[in-house]
């Protein structure tokens, strides 16, 4: 700590009293070239572009497609009431809609005021949707999402990890109000030396990781969570748009906050390094390496490594089956706060300078300069040489060839250490593919594939394959009228890691405009997993649907008669039965209602019920 | 290096650098502010596009150190008769302490054409031939192979021209389900939005490298008796400048695959290739072994060789797995015999597919059945 402590110190006076050659060597790059700071990866470039590439990446689209007969996709539209929203939602939505930057593709049509009224001139009503209502697509309640999470910025302080210890539910920085935080206080700029000023802001927050977990924050993955879950089982279609673009919303935020852990001055918690000059104004300071990205790859082309290798390696299961282990790691997946802080060194988290005895061999004096490895991964640091060595300036390289840092000499002689224009392009080509990776692996945890699943709409009975998926799984049977409507017909909890065979799941034949809907909840892991839901609408043969066959245009027995929708006494999107431990128990109890997978029959059997 | 750093305290923004010019073919003053002017043209006939939709949108950030978005301001005009736009000043109110303009997009949409921006084209990469005055935006006419899914992404629409691409988002849905290995029923195909002079559109051309190395060259100059089936490298899309051609062995692992990815004039030049080659192969310096920039990669799975040739403007990695090539010469043998060839490289008509017809949404709202 106390060397680290230096090492800030250091960081700081080498920035102030060399701002020239800063600006030359390798901080002002990204203003050079285009010159715009940005805040961990820059919001409405970089961000977005990841967040795009992690949708085309993941099995996001595809599952919604095939779960709502290719009705909805990431280009749907989905309208938010704001009259629909609590006041602190709307406030924060309101707030996040003023600073987005409308050409990222995250702002909304619609909203309060845009519809002016039929007198107005045409071109007033340009936004206008209907009265106040939000209209954007999925994708673009996603990046907006991303947006939302700097508004305000203080949001960016639980974007951190410990540096000492990743699994920590709080990080601090606590070199930095002393070096940063009284200047920036005097000066009384921005929301962070805001919020310094009134709580005296010790230097750290709650982590990442602890943010994963936060029951009060509205877009927090557990708020997230909630909303995705009812954009599934809400009754109108109305409150089921509001909970997917909140959910969504919330998902755009944590894709944010997942990919600011690819940032090594984020994963190791070094909040200093945000502090660079950017440019000789006064107060202009960013982080040197978002500069970098946004400057040169812009919105459209991020950068990557290719595959060496020419077959299809592309990922078929979320990387692992918790949000906290994509940051942290599970089984072969190292987790993406541990690669990049364990990999990637960061702007103020590199070794102090060193006096080196220039007859030391390449490998011998990149030992002496890294000392105690300075919080980098043994296969990195073995086998790292300087080089050119001896010379009073050239690169850091790892064993494996990579450029770690660069170094020169400074007005003491000694050999220092400073992260330059190639090795910011190295970073950015390994770890926003790796960001990308992660978030395109939340997509597929959070939207899960629904299971093989075989309905026979004339005799009612559901075939659901449960051998991989969910945990403590919960079948809910809808159905949905002509105005959106969803019905629950009955909750079944259902037999994970087998074949479940459901009989009088529904009333044959399915009433006319009526649609059939399966939903599936239950949790990602057996401990700590998401609870999810996931829902299917399946499609029933043509000559089903008009042409009953004898045997299923009689109504099936007693308890699905009681299913028909209006029929249940209670409200709509109440579950037509009392529920024991949250499982619906009409009809037939559980045992009789699930069996093991026997062979599939085609007809809805009263006698059968029992499913043996 | 920031042209009108005015100061946090005062009542204007920071104003970064542009990152476009100030004008074609001749030195004038750039700056985010504007006025920016231009005409829109057909990008075949050269012919004026009347009633264009033009939105300009500048964008701000704000913070110190921890920065973020602090909105954006939008105007929207038409092109007159001439497929003249002009877009004003910008108003850059204040907006607070610690602000900076740091963007101008511009976004140019007119239906039966691939919209226009000003940061970027819809085959990929960044555009380089904005101008702040006698900006010429050339509309392309929409083709039967465009993707309405790469339209919207490209886009990346402001509320006023999402308004105009409502109509695109079904079909986008589509085509992206298709792109992306869906499986549903095809369906009848449809035509494609007309342009309104009824002229047909050209087809897309795509880059076509098989012919640089041939199955038998390969086994020629490996020794390797048996098959190998011809297909392509999915991880990144075929385009009119570049295409990866995977030459997988029949029954055998991928230590026996031989992989070639060519790039030839693509928009930007060879900078991004060059820095995808070192990111790929990290360590390795550039050599004169194939042309004076070639880069030689040998691992114990695989042997990498890539070059440059500036002068075709072409770039090649060829990666030949450790049983195919048994040495580093191997492979470098196999991509000479590439660069030897670089004229073999041609252009093929993409393949028209069918599209799917717009599935009818007969559930609005149907929320949560993602």
């Amino acid at each position: 700590m106390i060397v680290r402590a230096r090492v800030r110190r250091r960081f700081h006076r080498y920035v102030r009293r060399s701002l020239g050659r800063y600006l030359s060597a390798s901080v002002l790059i990204g203003t050079a070239l285009l010159g715009r700071p940005a805040s961990a990866w820059d919001p409405s470039t970089t961000h977005v572009a990841m967040t795009q590439r992690a949708v085309l990446q993941s099995q996001l689209h595809v599952r919604w497609m095939d779960q709502s007969g290719l009705t909805r996709g990431v280009f749907s539209a989905i309208r938010l009431h704001p009259d629909d929203l609590d006041p602190q939602l709307r406030r924060m939505l309101t707030v996040a809609l003023r600073r987005v930057h409308e050409a990222s593709g995250a702002a909304p049509l619609g909203g309060p005021g845009a519809c002016p009224g039929a007198s107005a001139p045409p071109s007033t009503q340009a936004r206008c949707v209907d009265g106040d209502v939000w209209e954007l697509d999925a994708l673009g309640w996603l990046k907006l999402g991303v947006a939302l999470e700097t508004a305000p910025r203080t949001r960016l302080l639980h974007h951190f990890a410990s540096a000492t210890d990743p699994a920590a539910a709080t990080w601090a920085d606590p070199e930095l109000p002393a070096a940063v935080l009284r200047a920036k206080a005097r000066r009384a700029e921005g929301a962070l030396a805001r919020a310094a000023n009134r709580s005296a802001f010790s230097g750290g927050a709650t982590s990442a990781v602890g943010w994963l977990s936060d029951a009060e924050d509205p877009w927090a993955p557990p708020a997230t969570v909630d909303h995705l879950r009812q954009a599934s089982l809400a009754p109108d279609a109305r409150t089921r748009d509001r909970e997917l673009a909140l959910g969504l919303l919330g998902l755009g935020a944590l894709l944010h906050v997942v990919q600011d852990q690819s940032v090594p001055a984020h994963a190791r918690g070094d909040l200093t390094a945000f502090f660079a000059p950017l440019s000789p104004t006064r107060g202009d300071r960013g982080l040197p390496l978002q500069e970098y990205a946004r400057a040169l790859y812009g919105r459209v082309t991020l950068p990557g490594t290719l595959s060496l290798s020419p077959r299809d390696t592309q990922r078929s299961a979320p990387l692992a089956p918790t949000l906290h282990q994509h940051l942290l790691g599970y089984g072969e997946y190292q987790g993406l706060t541990r690669f990049a802080a364990t990999n990637f060194w960061s702007e103020s988290s590199l070794p102090a300078p060193k006096a080196l005895d220039t007859s030391l061999s390449a490998t011998d004096a990149a030992a002496a300069l890294i000392g105690e490895g300075a919080g980098l991964a043994e296969a990195e640091l073995d086998g790292a040489e300087l080089s050119p060595w001896p010379a009073p300036q050239g690169y850091l390289r790892s064993g494996t060839g990579r450029g770690l840092a660069a170094f020169d000499t400074d007005e003491e002689g000694r050999i220092r250490l400073f992260l330059d224009r190639r090795v910011y392009r190295d970073q950015a080509a390994h770890l926003i593919p790796a960001g990308i990776e992660a978030s395109a692996s939340v997509l597929d945890l959070l939207f899960p594939a629904f299971p093989d699943t075989t309905v026979d709409f004339e005799a009612g009975i559901i075939d659901i394959d449960l051998r991989e998926g969910l945990h403590a799984p919960v079948l809910t049977v809808l159905v949905e009228d002509e105005t959106g409507l969803r019905t629950p017909l009955q909750r079944i909890a259902l037999r994970a890691g087998e074949r479940n065979h459901i009989v009088d799941a529904f009333q044959t034949p399915l009433p006319e405009n009526r649609r059939l809907l399966l939903s599936l909840e239950g949790a990602t892991a057996p401990e700590h997993g998401l609870s999810l839901a996931t829902s299917f609408e399946p499609v029933p043969p043509a000559a089903a649907m008009t042409v009953p066959t004898a045997a299923t245009a009689e109504p099936a027995a007693a308890p699905a008669e009681s299913n028909v929708p209006g029929a249940s006494s209670g409200a709509p999107g109440t579950l037509p039965s009392t529920t024991t431990d949250g499982v619906g128990t009409q009809g037939p109890s559980q045992g009789e209602l699930i069996a093991p997978f026997p062979a599939k029959r085609t007809a809805a059997p009263k006698a059968d019920a029992a499913g043996n | 290096m920031v042209t009108a750093a005015l100061g946090l305290c005062a009542c204007s923004p920071i104003v970064r650098d542009a990152n476009f010019v100030g004008a074609r073919d001749q030195v004038a003053d750039v700056t985010l502010e504007g006025p920016f002017d231009g005409q829109v043209v057909d990008a075949t006939t050269a012919e004026p596009i009347q009633g264009a939709t033009v939105v300009g949108v500048w964008s701000y950030d704000q913070g110190d150190g921890l920065l973020g978005p602090a909105g954006s301001e939008t105007v929207e005009v038409k092109t007159d008769q001439a497929g003249r736009y002009r877009l004003p000043k910008a108003k850059l109110r204040q907006r607070g302490v610690a602000v900076r303009l740091v963007a101008f997009e511009l976004v140019a949409y007119k239906r039966g054409y691939v919209a226009y921006r000003s940061d970027a084209v819809m085959e990929g990469g960044a555009r380089a031939d904005f101008s702040l005055r006698q900006n010429k935006v050339a509309l392309r006419k929409w083709r039967e192979s465009d993707s309405h899914a790469d339209h919207l992404l490209f886009m990346a629409a402001p509320p006023e021209i999402q308004q105009l691409a409502k109509w695109e988002r079904d079909q986008a849905n589509l085509d992206l389900y298709r792109s992306l290995g869906g499986d549903a029923a095809p369906a009848p195909t449809t035509p494609a939005p007309a342009s309104e002079d009824g002229l047909d559109a050209p087809a897309m051309e795509l880059l076509d490298a098989t012919a640089l190395l041939p199955p038998d060259e390969v086994r020629k100059r490996t020794g390797y008796a048996e098959a190998f089936e011809v297909k392509e490298l999915g991880d990144l899309a075929r385009t009119h400048f570049y295409h990866g051609v995977h030459l997988q062995a029949v029954g055998r692992d991928e230590t026996y695959d031989v992989a070639y990815r060519v790039w030839k004039s693509p928009p930007g030049g060879l900078d991004g290739v060059r820095e995808t080659f070192e990111a790929t192969l990290p360590g390795v310096a550039p050599t004169g072994e194939i042309t004076d920039t070639t880069w030689v990669y040998d691992s114990e799975d695989v042997r990498a060789v890539a070059f440059l040739d500036p002068e075709q403007e072409v770039g090649l990695l060829l990666t030949c797995g450790a049983q195919q090539c048994v040495d580093i010469e191997s492979a470098i043998i196999l991509a000479k015999f590439a660069a030897d060839r670089l004229e073999s490289i041609a252009f093929e008509e993409a393949p028209r597919e069918a599209t799917p017809a717009v599935v009818p949404v007969t559930a609005p709202g149907v929320g949560g059945t993602p």
